[in-house]
């Protein structure tokens, strides 16, 4: 079977006339190039359809090292060209047949990536992760029988569950709440935001409860302040993690796309 | 306990050629934004996937674990009294099947007794191979 | 059981990773026992509350939940899981169980 070739799409930007990056890496090792047209620039790579087609990809996706060595590639080539100008990443994975055919996206979506790449120019997403902390276990040492209930340890063990329970569920609503306050707070602040389902522990790699998975977009200069504000919605029994800048992935998702308003608040 | 962590220090616009520290960001974090965001545009080359999610990936790892989990010998649950109540239960359900088979086996005239008590179906298609 | 792995090319991948996919499957059988006894002692301690249950059946369904959740952690430490591992991120529908039972 030969080994036909397709076009790796990373990114699309605003075309400041800027030089081609010239040692930048792509997915499975292919340079990557520029496609201009229409004000915008498309940065792509050329990949192998043998690793790259429909059938490949199929098997690959589920291969995890496969997936992160790709997706971190990939993210990394969008990082840096979003460096020198407003860039709209494009979901993982994003093959042409050629580069005609990226050309021509370029020219039919035209009005679309203007709107998307005005809307995140000079703008940085910020993520802020809040998790409920895990409260204490004190319904552990008593789990074993005895403390004066040997008569009826079923009983007992019944009523101490009860207890944890309601205590669990009083800590769950402080939580989410918590979480509810600091999103609309910074929500008021960001340009927009987004809240994303929450990650599970083997994502976050915590063992805490994850209640908030918060996007922001946040004017180039107003990383600290924002910093400042999260910092004054901590408060004991929730953590909050914040990441960033990050290239603002939560917010160029194109209207047609997205399926509803950009940003909640 | 109150805790910040941060990927990079905060320093807004990113001159370096990498804004969130690159390599030092949370896999979790790229893979749910590359795969979860970002502009979607359908490519010439399908990918089925590109409505997938992370959650289907990993449960498809789980799934697919249990085909070959047997054969690598974790099997613990059919030896666990906790867990083998159905293994057992069914264990005894095939011993009074293949007593009961055997004592039709041997016992024509209860076979025919059987038959015509469970069902005239079955008495009807008798008589008709009878005749 | 290792010699079935290797006549199959396909199984390569998952042998390469091996104490991932007992994990990953052990996690699994438990979480959906996990499931079942939470809802039983979810359904007792309801019945519990609206005075269903005599004191005897209580107690009787106290002591096999409390047995169950012995037992339970037992397989949880013999697998080097911990109890928030016994749960399935179902996305928009949340976790499969609550968190931190």
């Amino acid at each position: 079977m030969a080994s036909e070739a397709g076009t790796y799409l990373y990114a699309v930007a605003t075309d400041l006339d800027k030089p081609a990056p010239t040692d930048l890496t792509g997915v499975s090792g292919g340079a990557v190039r520029v496609i201009s047209h229409s004000g915008l620039v498309a940065y792509v790579s050329t990949v192998s359809l043998d690793e790259f087609g429909e059938e490949p990809l199929r098997t690959s996706m589920e291969d995890l090292d496969w997936l992160s060595r790709t997706a971190r590639t990939h993210h990394q080539v969008v990082e840096t060209v979003a460096v020198s100008a407003p860039t709209a990443p494009v979901r993982l994975i994003t093959v042409y047949s050629g580069d005609e055919q990226v050309e021509d996206l370029l020219r039919r979506r035209r009005e679309d990536f203007s709107e998307v790449l005005a809307r995140i120019a000079g703008r940085w997403e910020w993520g802020v992760k809040v998790y409920a902390e895990a409260v204490g276990p004190p319904s552990s040492p008593e789990t074993a029988p005895g403390g004066g209930e040997e008569t009826n340890p079923g009983t007992a063990y019944l009523k101490r569950r009860q207890a944890s329970l309601r205590d669990r569920e009083k800590d769950r609503r402080h939580a989410v709440a918590a979480a509810d306050e600091i999103h609309e707070t910074l929500s008021a602040y960001a340009v927009a935001a987004r809240r994303h389902r929450t990650q599970d522990p083997q994502l976050s790699g915590r063992q805490e409860w994850m209640v908030l998975n918060g996007a922001y977009l946040i004017d180039g200069d107003n990383g600290e302040e924002f910093t400042r504000i999260l910092d004054g919605l901590r408060k004991p029994g929730i953590q909050a993690e914040l990441t960033g800048p990050w290239v603002p992935y939560s917010f160029t998702v194109t209207a047609d796309a997205a399926g509803g308003p950009d940003g909640s608040g | 306990m109150i805790e910040s962590k941060r990927s990079t220090p905060g320093t807004g616009r990113g001159g370096s050629a990498s804004l969130s520290g690159g390599g030092a960001s949370n896999l979790g974090d790229i893979l749910e934004r590359v795969l979860d965001r970002g502009v979607v545009i359908a490519g010439d080359i399908r990918v089925n996937l590109l409505d997938i999610e992370l959650l289907t990936i990993k449960l498809r790892l789980v799934i697919a674990s249990v085909d070959t989990a047997k054969e690598m010998g974790i099997d613990w649950w059919e030896h666990d009294p906790w867990l083998n109540g159905g293994g057992r239960h069914l264990a005894e359900e095939n011993k009074r099947l293949r007593e009961r088979l055997a004592v039709l086996e041997e016992d024509r005239p209860t076979l025919e007794a059987r038959d015509a008590e469970s069902g005239r179906e079955s008495q009807a298609e008798v008589t008709e191979h009878g005749e | 059981m290792e010699s079935t792995l290797k006549t199959q090319p396909n199984r390569l991948r998952l042998d390469a990773n091996k104490s991932a996919v007992e994990r990953d499957l052990s996690r699994l059988v438990l979480t959906l026992v996990e499931l079942l006894r939470q809802l039983v002692e979810r359904q007792s301690l309801r019945r519990m509350e609206q005075g269903e249950l005599s004191d005897e059946q209580i107690e009787t369904l106290g002591l096999t939940l409390m047995r169950l959740d012995e037992a339970m952690k037992d397989l949880c430490e013999r697998f080097e899981l911990s109890p928030s591992d016994l749960n399935i991120d179902l996305g928009p529908l949340g976790p499969l169980l609550p968190r931190d039972r």
